[in-house]
């Protein structure tokens, strides 16, 4: 399983600086979250860690090496991002779950599609006759497909109601428990940080400003800009 | 068959009239198109007077390098108008469409008149500059066609594109779709037109060839052999310049380049 180091990366797009002088370090199993607030620079991070953009200073190391030493097409498979937005391509279902090997088996197929929630009778359907939730799932299916090491999940549940976003949690946690995944989750939602467990790192402003075991980080946070973010979200749930 | 009948000056001022009346009707209606039209044809008289003055002089000096200077002057011009079409920012794309229409024009002709004319010297005025023409301009309508289109594609489906690209696909892969379409929107024009050739209109090239006392049999096969070198400048014409520009929004490590992706 890859492990992935963020070694003082900066990235900095239109003179805006989207992470600054970020050090980070996620071992090989690694199930867990970066969480903070709109802009904290948490889709940045799972970016750069799939080489979809470059850092403007710093570097990324994946294995213990530079991640520009690691063919891409195979680094993207080996640590696979989903996005929050999820875009079926105008297929089927079992079109998206090909997608990355055409001629797998049905019993492949039906395998990652029972891994990530759903049954064989989603194959034929398209994007217009999934929920949300299912939605994610196709999305969460397409890319184990490429035998990934570690998933890569940004705001995957964020824009879930809260049954089926902690659906998905579990379906998470199946995959750690059965294929041995890392996880890395972004999310600005406290309650589905918590039920995946593991690490919590916490993002503000572009900086790390916190990490640790979720229980702990999200109860009795040391920094005073966790405690802030923590609080200000805590309202939003409780105005929601 | 009675030979082209010759038009004088005075006979070409009457057409004017029609101008005229283009300009009366967009007058009484208020579309605000006679200053245009106006220009536009003013424009055409010139351009047409002129070009017709210097071919006439290019085919009685009947030298190479001269039928090759006129041509290569055409192809630069349309590849600059070509790339001035897209509107999208794309980098290079003078030199990507001035290519792509050179080498799709050059190749056409090649073969053309190499192989199927086969006239007395491989630069005979006659057929090289009317050819050449021809196939520029389609080829400059292909190219920029398809060029627009695939850049507003990138601009549209990047969640599509770059879901593709955190998958594991390459940036061929990942954009398949978005270069198959713009393809066939920038080619259809071409196959409609094979479609109602002869039923629907009768083409210039043939309609030319009548009126100068051709035999309609004989200008029939010509129109086919142009109609299929046609087909196969616009199709190569697009296709380079598809492939240029699908790589022009990748980087090297297969991310979409954010300066042409905006």
């Amino acid at each position: 399983m890859p492990s992935i180091h963020l070694s003082g990366v900066t990235v900095e797009r239109g003179g805006t600086q989207l992470l600054r002088e970020v050090s980070l370090a996620l071992p090989a199993d690694f199930v867990g979250s970066l969480i903070g607030p709109s802009g904290a620079g948490k889709t940045t991070a799972l970016r750069l860690m799939n080489r979809l953009i470059e850092p403007t200073a710093g570097e990324v190391r994946v294995d213990g090496r530079p991640i520009s030493e690691h063919p891409i097409g195979a680094l993207r498979r080996r640590v696979a991002m989903v996005f929050n937005e999820t875009h079926l391509l105008g297929l089927t279902v079992e079109e998206n779950i090909r997608l990355l090997d055409p001629h797998a088996n049905g019993g492949r197929v039906e395998e990652v599609l029972r891994q990530a929630g759903l049954d064989e009778s989603f194959l034929p359907r398209r994007e217009q006759g999934l929920s949300a939730g299912e939605k994610h799932r196709v999305a969460l299916a397409r890319a184990l497909m490429g035998e990934p090491e570690m998933l890569l999940l940004d705001e995957v549940t964020s824009s879930l109601d809260r049954g089926t976003a902690l659906e998905i949690i579990r379906t998470l946690q199946a995959l750690r428990r059965e294929r041995g995944l890392a996880i890395v989750l972004a999310s600005h939602a406290l309650e589905h940080v918590r039920t995946l467990g593991g690490e919590c790192v916490v993002m503000v402003n572009g900086e790390i400003v916190e990490r640790g075991e979720s229980e702990i980080v999200l109860i009795a946070p040391r920094e005073e800009a966790t405690r802030a973010f923590l609080a200000g979200e805590r309202m939003e749930g409780r105005r929601g | 068959m009675g030979e082209l009948i010759d038009l004088s000056l005075v006979d070409l001022s009457l057409t004017l009239a029609l101008v005229a009346v283009l300009c009366g009707i967009s007058a009484h209606q208020r579309y605000g198109l006679e200053r245009t039209l106006v220009w536009a044809a003013l424009r055409c008289v010139v351009q047409l007077l002129a070009v017709g003055y210097l071919l006439k002089y290019v085919f009685e000096l009947d030298r190479w390098w001269l039928v090759l200077l006129i041509v290569g002057v055409m192809a630069v011009i349309a590849g600059h108008t070509g790339a001035g079409r897209i509107e999208l920012p794309l980098p290079h794309k003078r030199l990507i469409l001035t290519g792509a229409v050179i080498v799709a024009t050059g190749l056409t002709l090649a073969v053309g008149l190499g192989l199927v004319v086969r006239p007395e010297t491989w630069w005979e005025p006659q057929y090289f500059i009317p050819l050449a023409g021809i196939f520029l301009g389609n080829t400059m309508n292909a190219g920029s066609l398809g060029a627009e289109r695939l850049s507003a594609a990138f601009r549209n489906s990047r969640l599509e594109v770059e879901t593709r690209l955190a998958l594991g696909q390459s940036p061929r892969d990942a954009c398949h779709r978005l270069r198959r379409e713009a393809f066939r929107a920038a080619l259809l024009p071409t196959i409609n037109t094979m479609f109602i050739i002869g039923i629907v209109q009768l083409p210039g090239i043939m309609t030319g060839q009548m009126m100068a006392g051709v035999d309609p049999f004989l200008a029939a096969k010509y129109q086919i052999f142009i109609m299929f070198s046609w087909a196969f400048a616009t199709t190569l014409s697009c296709w380079m310049t598809c492939e240029a520009v699908w790589r022009r929004h990748f980087t090297w490590a297969w991310q979409l380049d954010e300066v042409v992706n905006g």
